[in-house]
């Protein structure tokens, strides 16, 4: 489904990725590890489009087409989906709102009020997210925690192929990740695909990943599966980073 | 080209009293000696109309709508600032008066299409006054004055919607007088006008007096706007809240003045004022100036003025999720109006302002 090759990721002529390789197949979880400032979100962010990141070499395959070239919104459209590290505040858009708006995008028409309304309560009560907040303004004023619930509520309505989701656990609660988890176990549904970038072992009880991946400065260093990344939980990125 | 003339022919048409034609000749007298607007506001801001007031065709049609009732003289034209505009528009205003008694609840609509129109509002002790003016409709000059004076207890609810043709050059100056307990809102929308200048002051005279001075633009093509709002305190525990947001198009240009003055006498005031300029074209330009002059120490105030471009970051959060960069820029200005409508909505003018974003 998703296929990265020997990807070169450079910001403001700084190089950040230099040449990862990657494969996440349909209905699986990759976990993608490594220390802060690795190259992960860059990865994440330049998946998706983000116009500051330069991809000087390399591909990335999306159900066997190079999306290199394309707009976020396209990637969008092909049934890519980046719940980010850190989302962003639109004031004066609400949730209902916005999703709306995205969803109609997605389907080329409008969907009908009801339909939409259904849809998002039944999403709202998988994730066990209050009803109100689906009228407050995108984000805004959200706690940490909120604003990566919210970003799984947009996954879960616009029903990606492929989602990457970007420290998702960070600043979720016990409670809530139990929750979240679910959820995205629900939505997976055996054919969503997930690359799941995480600094803990805790997340991957809940989801369970097919491989895992670590990076360290812009290359993956090393795979193995769910091992792996109890070993790192052990023992840090020590063994891993060249000194 | 204007004259003494015209004025007493103008106020004859309208069997004007004496002392009126007196005033309207002495402010057509300062007219003539006052100097030329300069629109110069700070050392590089300037803006530049192409007025020609000396030159104005004036138009002395609508005689038989004339105010009759003149009660209020020792008011007329009180609260406002002598310049070139104010004075030009005495000497040749229509004039209305609206009056709500004790107790009175009223709601009117203005949509006065005169060149030169003067209104006086005034709000008996513990009326409730909402007014709606349209402004849509003139030659290519309109002046609108406005004053309002609010008396004890009493709410006044203005909301301005100046939608005028893009050939118009566009002069308005909103006053209130506000007495103890009573309270003004202004919501002033600027769409229309080639070059619209508008000031909004609130002038807090009696004890727990409050005002809420909200206004809203939206330029493109080579439109300018000259903005001015501000806040009076002039006695013990007044509250003032004033919000601009303005949205630039193309090579439109705004230029926004906000004043908060608080006066030694308005011990334990509230004055705060925040605007938000959007620029969405690069050769869009927008100039701020908040000010507070604060005269007494136990007071509460604040100000925060920006001027920024739709944040990028903000827009691919909002691709990412499919729409296309229009649609994103759409959301995202939608979103930037939308905490003010919500304060204060008025009519339809959510469509309008999307249909002229299109
Ligand atoms: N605009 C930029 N200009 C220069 N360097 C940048 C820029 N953005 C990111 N970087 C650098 O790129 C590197 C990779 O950052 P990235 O956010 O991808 O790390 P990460 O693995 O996601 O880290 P974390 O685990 O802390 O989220 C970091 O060293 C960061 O400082
Ligand atoms: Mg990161």
């Amino acid at each position: 489904m998703l296929e990265i090759k020997n990807l070169h990721v450079s910001i403001d002529g700084k190089k950040i990725l230099k040449g990862v390789n990657l494969e996440v197949k349909k209905g699986e979880v990759v976990a993608l590890m490594g220390p802060n400032g690795s190259g992960k979100s860059t990865l994440a962010l330049a998946m998706m489009g983000h116009p500051n990141y330069k991809i000087d070499e390399g591909e990335i395959l999306f159900k066997g087409k190079d999306i290199k070239g394309l707009e976020a919104n396209e990637r969008a459209k092909l049934g890519l989906f980046l719940s980010f590290q850190y989302p962003y505040e639109i004031s004066g858009v609400s949730m209902s709102n916005f999703l709306r708006t995205a969803l109609n995008t997605k389907r080329d028409e409008k969907i009908n009020v009801f339909e939409f309304k259904k849809m998002l309560y039944e999403k709202l009560s998988l994730l066990k997210i209050p009803k109100e907040f689906a009228e407050r303004y995108l984000n805004e004023g959200f706690s940490g925690g909120e604003k990566k619930k919210a970003e799984i509520l947009q996954l879960a309505m616009l029903q990606p192929q492929m989602a990457i989701l970007d420290e998702t656990d960070s600043g979720m609660d016990i409670d809530a990740l139990r929750i979240v988890s679910n959820g995205i176990n629900t939505l997976m549904n055996g054919n969503l695909g997930i690359l799941l970038i995480t600094h803990y072992q805790r997340i991957l009880n809940y989801i369970k990943p097919n491989k895992v991946y670590i990076m360290v400065d812009g290359r993956v260093v090393k795979s193995g599966d769910k091992e792996l990344a109890k070993e790192l939980e052990a023992k840090g990125y020590e063994g891993f980073v060249k000194k | 080209m204007l004259s003494k003339e015209l004025v007493k022919k103008f106020s004859a048409d309208r069997k004007e009293p004496e002392w009126l034609l007196r005033r309207r000749l002495e402010a057509f007298d300062q007219f003539k000696e006052l100097p030329d607007p300069s629109f110069r506001y700070g050392l590089h801001i300037m803006l530049r109309p192409e007025l020609n007031l000396d030159n104005l065709e004036i138009d002395n049609e609508n005689v038989k709508n004339a105010t009759q009732i003149w009660g209020f003289g020792d008011k007329l034209g009180k609260l406002i600032k002598q310049d070139k505009f104010s004075t030009l528009n005495f000497a040749f205003a229509n004039i209305h008066l609206i009056e709500a008694k004790e107790n009175e609840q009223l709601n009117i609509e203005i949509a006065d299409k005169n060149q030169f129109s003067h209104t006086v509002i005034l709000a008996k002790p513990n009326s409730h006054v909402n007014i709606f003016e349209s402004v849509n409709e003139s030659g290519n000059y309109k002046s609108n004055f406005i004053e309002i004076y609010a008396e004890e207890g009493s709410t006044v609810n203005f909301a301005s919607l100046q939608n005028l043709g893009k050939n118009v050059n566009y002069i308005s100056g909103k006053y209130a007088s506000i007495s103890e307990g009573a309270k003004v809102n202004w919501f002033d929308i600027s769409l229309g006008a080639k070059f619209a200048k508008s000031d909004v002051v609130s002038f807090l005279r009696g004890k727990n007096a409050a005002t809420n001075n909200y206004g809203l633009f939206l330029g493109n093509q080579d439109q300018q706007f000259d903005l001015y709002s501000a806040a009076i305190h002039e006695a013990e525990d007044t509250k003032s809240d004033i919000l601009m947001k303005g949205i630039l198009k193309d090579k439109a240009k705004s230029l926004y003045r906000g004043l908060v003055k608080i006066n030694e006498k308005a011990a334990n005031s509230d004055g705060y004022q925040k605007e938000e300029v959007l620029l969405l074209s690069e050769e869009a330009e927008a100039d701020v100036i908040p000010n507070l002059e604060i005269d007494n120490g136990n007071v509460r105030c604040s100000h925060g003025a920006s001027i920024g471009n739709i944040d990028k970051e903000k827009l691919f959060y909002l691709m990412s999720r499919g729409l296309d960069k229009e649609a994103a820029v759409k959301l995202i200005v939608e979103g930037f109006f939308d905490s003010l409508l919500a304060k204060a909505d008025v009519r339809n003018v959510k469509d309008i302002i999307m249909e002229k974003l299109k």
